[in-house]
């Protein structure tokens, strides 16, 4: 079970695959807060391109993963909210506010070297 | 001519064709069980002289030409007034045939509503002429001619309410590829999208702005957007809440707005009105606002000259990265 | 002509579920991406209000015909606590199940109509509307 966390560089990047029911989503931050803190890494992306809705459990959910890698010392990037998706969420008043965002994992990834370099 | 296969639930849906609706029309015609029953015997009465009929018809209609096409259109005449009375009972796919019927010769030989009008009467005379002349006992005939005229007014006004979605069809598609030519979202170098938002802007017209500048985002991988109010006609709480949620959800996709055109006297007015603009970078003219975009994304715009004297891109703008947060 | 569905919620898995069914009923009927967006997240506030607060309860799905487009209803029903104060509860903001208070107001804001009937002891019923776009 689980979304798949891959490794590039100091950077994880984990990648939705399917609708996310609750419990996957617990789990991921379980996951996410362990590696973080394990193995020295930098930069966390998350790639939600897949995702058709997102609610406010999951608005929640991502930003308390944010909220905990950060406290690990990494830098947390969202890509990939769809331009229906993001329309339903701000109308449900769901803005992500202090998670950063970017269009896809390329931009995602070079935010993160971005951030790190400055 | 539309090669969109007929999709009838559309319209059915659209023309309102609820089982309800087709349930108040029956009543209001006054069609009860007699009257279906007295239909199948009418088919087989009228049946054998349903061709001379039609072809009378589309004469009329044709004239005497004769090609494929026109062959075609006969056939359809005939299918369409010879299914008048293969009636089963009013059901749901009894309409559905008719509505299929209808659309096929609307969009093969696209009468107008007085040719329905002229054809249904001609097809009723004569129709009474074929049971005139048949041996039955008068009353009968008076019944059965009754309930043809039923029948007939009926599918009459399935007719005029497909000539009516047609027509609404059109205005639609003409309306959306108007909306689409009035706001365009125009790139003006990687990475940076315009939107001039001009006119009214009432709720559902916001909606549809924001979608379409969301999937230029996207499509066209918008890293800063500048939205230029300037045309927009009132700029008042509703407006300003609707720029709001576009700049927020262009954010979730990675992109920064900044809006311009908002003047001193507009951004007080919302100051006024309690609505924070604080995340939301405003400017007053729109080459300020662009100067601001370049500035996010890091790039620099100088002269020819100066660009070659340092050795730059002969487009003159010399990009300057710098690491922004 | 479209029927309707139904979904039981009885646990997280079945949110999942009732906002997939919720999507795929407004791509059916015709809605637009975005409206479908629109009806699932909707759907997935209501089915995690009856998880939440109710435990289990159920959702039916109700396609609609008027004025020339295709409309859904949603009604969730549950037999949970139920609401003392509904206006209340559908203002931004408020809540008491630890959340942000989005469910209600914000499925309000999504759809075209929002109606709740609740009785505290008996139960909750929230139905709700969205049109689609009209037929091209």
């Amino acid at each position: 079970m689980g979304v798949p966390i891959l490794t590039q560089g100091e950077c994880l990047i984990a990648s939705v695959q399917d609708a996310l029911s609750d419990a996957e989503l617990r789990d991921l931050q379980q996951r996410l807060a362990e590696q973080v803190g394990a193995r020295g890494v930098r930069g966390v992306v998350i790639d939600v391109t897949v995702l058709d809705v997102i609610d406010s459990f999951a608005t929640r959910t991502l930003s308390t993963i944010a909220y905990a890698v950060k406290l690990r010392g990494a830098e947390v990037v969202i890509v990939g909210i769809q331009p229906e998706v993001a329309f339903a969420m701000v109308q449900l008043g769901l803005t992500l506010e202090g998670v950063s965002t970017a269009l896809n994992l390329d931009e995602g990834m070079a935010l993160l070297r971005r951030t790190r370099s400055s | 001519m539309n090669d969109r296969p007929i999709d009838t639930a559309s319209l059915r849906a659209e023309m309102n064709l609820s089982r309800e609706e087709l349930s108040r029309r029956k009543s209001w015609l006054r069609i009860d069980d007699e009257d279906a029953a007295r239909l199948a015997c009418i088919e087989e009465m009228v049946e054998p002289h349903v061709g001379p009929i039609i072809d009378a018809l589309a004469d009329e209609l044709l004239g005497n030409r004769s090609s494929p096409r026109d062959d075609a259109s006969r056939k359809l005449l005939r299918d369409y007034f010879g299914g008048l009375t293969r009636v089963d009972g009013f059901s749901d796919s009894f309409v559905e045939g008719r509505l299929m019927t209808v659309s096929a010769l609307h969009e093969q030989v696209s009468p107008d509503v007085s040719w329905y009008l002229a054809a249904y009467l001609f097809y009723l005379q004569e129709v009474a002429a074929v049971l005139r002349r048949s041996s039955g006992h008068l009353e009968e005939m008076r019944a059965t001619y009754r309930t043809l005229a039923k029948v007939l007014f009926l599918d009459l006004s399935l007719a005029i309410d497909t000539q009516v979605f047609e027509r609404n069809r059109t205005i639609r598609a003409q309306q959306r590829q108007l909306e689409e030519l009035s706001t365009p979202v125009l790139q003006m170098r990687e990475g940076l999208l315009i939107l001039p938002i001009v006119g009214m802007l009432d709720s559902q017209r916001a909606q549809q702005l924001t979608e379409h500048l969301l999937r230029a985002i996207r499509d066209r991988r918008g890293k800063v957007v500048v939205l230029d109010v300037t045309g927009v006609a009132a700029v008042d709480s509703r407006v300003a809440n609707h720029l709001i949620q576009t700049v927020d959800a262009a954010r979730l996709m990675g992109a920064k707005a900044v809006i311009t055109g908002v003047s001193p006297e507009v951004a007080q007015t919302l100051v006024g009105l309690g609505i924070n603009l604080g995340n939301v970078t405003t400017v007053s003219e729109l080459q300020d606002g662009v100067d601001e975009a370049d500035r996010a994304l890091g790039l620099r715009v100088v002269a020819v000259e100066e660009a070659s004297r340092e050795g730059g891109q002969a487009w003159g703008c010399r990009s300057s990265r710098r690491a922004s947060a | 002509m479209h029927d309707e569905e139904h979904v039981v919620i009885a646990g997280d898995a079945d949110i999942v579920t009732a906002r997939a069914r919720a999507k795929s009923t407004a791509a059916a009927l015709g809605f637009s991406r975005t409206d479908q967006t629109v009806v699932a997240a909707a759907v997935s506030e209501i089915a995690r209000n009856i998880v939440v607060y109710a435990g289990q309860g159920d959702i039916i799905l109700r396609p609609r015909q008027g004025d020339g487009r295709w409309g859904l209803m949603v009604v969730a029903r549950d037999e949970g606590p139920g609401i003392p104060d509904v206006g209340r509860a559908l203002t931004d903001g408020y809540s008491t199940g630890g959340s942000l208070g989005v469910g209600l107001p914000g499925a309000r804001r999504l759809m075209d109509g929002l109606e709740i009937e609740s009785e505290v002891g008996r139960g909750t019923t929230v139905t709700m509307l969205k049109w689609g776009d009209r037929f091209a």
